[in-house]
């Protein structure tokens, strides 16, 4: 179990590889791949065992609950001197904090350590296994796309950034991981860097990042200052004395939450801060899927999950957090209903399951957020991988509204769509349906505020269920469901197809023969897209040149006899390499919700006991009652949506165009961007100009008054100047020319020159601190001759 | 064998000139090398290297100049270290040697490196007199 | 630390060999031969450490110096080959040059003198040791270890100073590529460019 510290680092050591070695010696892809698949495969084994282990090792007896902390790899990163922090004493008579005049001297060090506990090791868990299959799946998506060394080096970057945050012993430690995961987000974003909107996306999830850190780092530097350390367990243990602040107060404990919480915020894309995730979908689909779907987004989760007993002392922040959490998944929810870029739907999709996440934090119960975190990571992972299999299919078409009818093209991407589409809308044995209904059942019977004040909440949250099914149902009807809204070159010219995959099998017969013939085979041909894809080489030249002809055929049909926005693309099935992870997240999708039956043995409230505290409340007949009721209402939703988009699609127009002032909202996520982006800098810019104007007519009158004055005084002024101040001035330039000429002449561009300067310089020197030396040995060498004292002469007697 | 022939030297002087005050005391004062010694023979070599490097025109002489500098200030380690051996009864004895030998590694480093300059400016210039090496002037 | 009798004596050869030898080599019209002056001074100083019971520096003075780095002078002498060396060997900043160096000199063994506190180079010094003293001193009983020397410093090499020795293996290393980098031909600096 020692060997904790290895599952951040073998991730390191692929992107040490990749990045530095892949492109100066020309790896090719599949070693490339090779590399970045095993890092994390190892690291995945590392964290299966070390689960194994822990589990076994914790409940030894006096291990309970202790995070245990890898010995190897730990060292002393930050040493700082000792510093005095005052002792917190409560006052039992109105419960609030008093400082004594004692201090206590702590030692301000912080540790480079890599812990394991309970939650860690589920994070670790979950995110070297999703990494790996998404790993795997991005082996055949980038295929033969540029940057293909560049992009797994940044993904296995991630990876050590996230196992960082993770299995970080500290606060510090998570905060680099935090910012390490942000930059990696950063660069996967601007992944396609020549395009413009993704280099403007990764631009704004990193600022928009900055302001959530700022956050973060305000609560970690208060938290320094309150406990003198910034290591969980320690905290842990010095919270104890600190008392729970009621609903409406603000003290320290509030002060570290909300900075805590705003960090959250910006990396879980909550309420205000939402607005970088959509944008982050101009990124590779992998990316999309592991980062701003199934790991990064869910650091925040995590954070509330690991300071969990900060949050319960502050009551205020919890209200806020629950309320931004319910508001959030509302919100982004409506938004994603008229979405049309399949991405854009999925990513308005996770802000709305996250802020389901944070409602469940925000009325205690973190188990039911990070379970949720758990499930939401599979079957979300899946709807990314899969939207990625469709998009891929369709030729980097993302608009629904163009696909539609894909069911037969694209039979395991779907069958696997459909299990995820089910579980995220909450259906019955699925795992989506488990961890929302704990978030459901637990916010109705939250008992920390008023109980009103739960019952709203859950009212929200169960709207939002709803629309979540809708929006769902909408995008599986838009692309698998409904007509056919492309042109598959099999219905223009029938023996294409056939022609192409022998071809194909023709040329694959050939790859063992080299390059050289798979060239001389398809030299005229138009179809060489797949043909040159195992030769490193010429694969950018071949694909570039087959992208060209086939714009060139496109065209051509399109003067023909189609209307310019019908597509013209033949979906094939992704291959094996891609469709595995998809099976095998769908069934994670499936069947991850039996860990947290809420009958019988509810394992992951077990396992997470010594983290976060759970309360008492019993499964009751209110609780089946209330998941009926959801699933109805999403069952019929789902069935709504079903309706209206595939058996009757003229129903959703006039809808539209009936519900018009709601359908603009929401298409316009509800103008919160256009606020930030356009109206606020609108509005500051006509309040300058404002400003400006009571300038120009109010207040210049005294200026321009003033001025007839100055210009006379400065007449006179400034004749005393050219003949009197001039004179100086040019003084001053005369003699720097002099000196510039004379100082020049030391720089004659001679070696010895310089060397003989140094000399001097070292000559100086002797002779400055050693001149009593230079005394004596002048001494020692012309000793004084005595003087010869002229004997009185003895006078004459 | 050093130790052999001293052994034999003073068998002789103390059999030929036991009686002879002057000459003895002579013998004492010069054949007394202390460390001062090799101290003075350091910083002359020192010196003469410093001289080489300011005056010479040739690269190379340069070169070789400071080689010879840096060879006085191996003298000078050399002398302590075995200083230092005797003072202290052999304990971190033999530090100054061991740096010798890392200023010995620099110094064939220093040469490599430099002479490879020498030659990639002189294919280019046709020169290595220091004076016509004037790139650098203003 | 006193050396007496022979040993006085082949010191004082040694170091009057280094410095004429040295003053020759700054001196010395042909590069050529100041190679040769110089190999002759670092001789001289090898000689000095095996006096100093330093026999491995010793060893090494002469193997690296003498048999690599002016070997080495020697080839890029006869590379550059170069002809105007009956012209002028001096810059113009000789005079000056030679004042100074010599008052260096001057000042640094003036240095010296002060902390010694005048005992330096004075006659009045303890007699040389008799033969028994001779006989028991430690010289005598370890001048058959010649090889305990580079037993010992081996053994501070692999353990104490083991860090630096790695290091100077990369800095030998970085010397070798830089080497093969700056000596290309124009004909090999076209073909990788």
């Amino acid at each position: 179990m020692d060997l904790i510290w290895l599952i951040p680092i073998l991730p390191l050591i692929g992107f040490l590889i990749n990045g530095l070695l892949a492109k100066r010696f020309n790896f090719s892809e599949k070693l490339i791949g090779g590399v970045g698949v095993a890092a994390v495969f190892l690291a995945f084994l590392l964290s299966l065992v070390a689960f194994f282990n822990y589990s076994s090792w914790s409940k030894q007896p006096g291990n309970q609950a202790k995070p245990y902390i890898s010995k190897t790899l730990t060292y002393t990163w930050i040493a700082g001197g000792k510093a005095s922090i005052p002792i917190n004493t409560v006052n039992t008579s109105n419960n609030t904090l008093e400082e004594t005049s004692k201090n206590n001297i702590v030692d301000l060090s912080i540790r480079w350590a890599y812990q394991i506990d309970h939650l860690s090791a589920l994070y670790a868990l979950f995110v070297t296994f999703v990494g790996l299959l998404i790993h795997i799946f991005s082996i055949g998506y980038m295929h033969s796309q540029g940057g293909f060394a560049r992009f797994f080096a940044y993904l296995n970057l991630f990876m050590f950034m996230m196992l960082t945050l993770v299995l970080g012993s500290n606060l510090l430690m998570t905060f680099v991981g935090w910012e390490g995961v942000g930059l990696c987000s950063y660069l996967l974003i601007g992944f396609y860097m020549t395009r413009k909107e993704a280099a403007e996306a990764s631009k704004k999830a990193f600022i928009i990042n900055r302001i959530g850190d700022l956050g973060f780092i305000l609560a970690i530097i208060a938290i320094f200052s309150t406990f003198g350390t910034v290591e969980y367990q320690e905290i842990a243990r010095l919270i104890e004395t600190y008392p729970v602040e009621t609903l409406g107060t603000f003290g320290v404990m509030s002060f570290i939450s909300l900075g805590l919480f705003i960090g959250a915020t910006g990396k879980s894309a909550q309420f205000p801060l939402y607005i970088w995730l959509p944008d982050a979908m101009a990124g590779p689909t992998p990316v999309s899927a592991l980062i701003h779907a199934a790991t990064m987004v869910t650091a925040g989760i995590y954070l509330l999950a690991r300071m969990n007993f900060i949050f319960e002392r502050s009551l205020t922040m919890m209200l806020i957090i629950a309320i931004i959490g319910v508001l959030t998944a509302f919100i982004a929810a409506t938004i994603a209903i008229t979405q049309k870029d399949i991405k854009k739907i999925l990513a308005y999709s996770t802000i709305s399951q996250l802020g389901f996440m944070f409602l469940s934090c925000g009325v205690g119960a973190f188990v039911a957020g990070v379970f949720h975190v758990l499930t939401h990571a599979f079957f979300k992972a899946q709807l990314f991988l899969g939207a990625g299999s469709v998009i891929h299919a369709m030729k980097d078409e993302q608009d629904i509204t163009k696909m539609g009818g894909l069911k037969k093209y694209l039979p395991t991407t779907y069958k696997t769509m459909v299990i995820s589409w089910l579980a995220i809308c909450g259906i019955a044995p699925l795992a989506g349906f488990w961890s929302k209904d704990e978030i459901l059942a637990k916010t109705f019977s939250s008992t920390i505020f008023h109980p009103v004040i739960g019952k709203f909440l859950w009212f929200l949250a169960f709207l939002t269920a709803g629309i979540t099914a809708f929006y769902m149902t909408r995008l599986m009807a838009l692309t698998f469901w409904s007509e056919q809204k492309f042109l598959g070159e099999t219905a223009s010219d029938g023996g294409e197809t056939t022609d192409d995959s022998d071809k194909e099998s023709k040329t694959e017969q050939h790859q063992g023969g080299g390059s050289f013939k798979i060239r001389a085979v398809t030299a005229g041909t138009i179809n060489t897209e797949s043909t040159s894809s195992k030769d490193p080489i010429t694969s950018d030249r071949e694909t570039n040149k087959s992208n060209a002809e086939t714009e060139v055929i496109k065209e051509q049909r399109l003067k023909i006899n189609l209307e310019p926005s019908v597509l013209v693309v033949n979906p094939k099935e992704s291959p094996l390499l891609m469709t595995l992870p998809l099976v095998i997240l769908a069934f994670f999708a499936a069947t991850a919700g039996f860990i947290g039956l809420p009958i019988g043995y509810n394992w992951i409230e077990n396992w997470l006991k010594p983290i976060a505290s759970t309360d008492t409340h019993l499964f009751g007949t209110v609780d089946i009652i209330l998941a009926l009721v959801t699933m109805i209402w999403s069952g019929a939703m789902a069935y709504f949506a079903y309706h209206i988009y595939v058996k009757k699609p003229q129903i959703a127009d006039d809808l539209a165009i009936k519900l018009k002032p709601f359908y603009q909202l929401s298409a316009n996520k509800w103008y919160w961007d256009d606020l930030l982006d356009v109206k606020l800098a609108s509005l500051i810019n006509k309040f300058n100009n404002l400003l400006g104007e009571v300038d120009r007519f109010g207040l210049d009158a005294i200026p321009n008054g003033s001025a007839l004055i100055t210009r006379g005084v400065s007449i006179l002024s400034g004749s005393m100047d050219r003949y009197g101040l001039d004179l100086l001035v040019n003084l001053i330039g005369w003699f720097t020319r002099v000196a510039s000429v004379i100082l020049r002449t030391f720089q004659t561009g001679f070696l010895n020159n310089y060397a003989l300067v140094i000399i001097i310089g070292l000559v100086i020197i002797i002779v400055g601190l050693e001149y009593q030396a230079i005394q004596e040995f002048y001494v020692y060498l012309f000793p004084a001759t005595p003087k010869i004292t002229p004997t009185p002469t003895p006078g004459i007697k | 064998m050093i130790n052999l022939l001293n052994h034999i030297l003073l068998i002789l002087l103390q059999s030929e000139a036991a009686s002879s005050g002057v000459k003895e005391r002579l013998l004492e004062g010069l054949f007394n090398v202390n460390i001062n010694n090799f101290l003075v023979l350091s910083s002359l070599l020192f010196v003469i290297g410093i001289a080489g490097v300011l005056t010479r025109r040739n690269v190379i002489v340069i070169f070789m100049s400071i080689e010879l500098i840096l060879n006085a200030v191996n003298i000078n380690l050399v002398a302590f270290s075995r200083y230092w051996f005797l003072q202290s009864e052999g304990k971190n004895a033999y530090m100054g040697e061991i740096f010798t030998i890392f200023v010995i590694v620099v110094a064939a480093a220093e040469a490599v490196v430099g002479l490879g300059i020498i030659i990639a400016y002189y294919r280019n210039k046709e020169t290595v007199a220091v004076d016509e090496i004037d790139l650098m002037k203003w | 630390m006193r050396l007496v009798g022979l040993e006085a004596v082949i010191f004082y050869l040694f170091a009057v060999v280094a410095i004429l030898f040295a003053i020759f080599m700054i001196t010395a019209r042909s590069a050529v031969h100041s190679a040769l002056f110089l190999i002759s001074t670092l001789v001289a100083s090898a000689g000095l450490y095996f006096l100093l019971q330093a026999e491995f520096v010793a060893g090494v003075q002469i193997l690296i110096y003498v048999g690599g780095v002016l070997v080495l002078f020697i080839f890029v002498i006869m590379l550059v080959n170069i002809k105007e060396e009956d012209t002028k060997i001096f810059n113009r900043q000789i005079l000056i040059a030679s004042i100074l160096s010599f008052f260096l000199g001057l000042g640094i063994i003036a240095i010296l003198l002060q902390t010694q506190k005048g005992n330096f180079f004075t006659l009045v010094s303890p007699l040389p040791p008799k033969i028994e003293q001779v006989q028991n001193s430690p010289n005598i009983s370890q001048s058959h270890n010649i090889s305990q020397n580079t037993i010992k410093i081996g053994q501070e090499l692999y353990t104490r100073a083991v860090l630096p020795f790695e290091i100077a293996s990369l800095v030998l290393l970085v010397a070798i590529v830089g080497a093969v980098r700056l000596a290309r031909e124009r004909k090999q600096e076209k073909i990788y460019d």
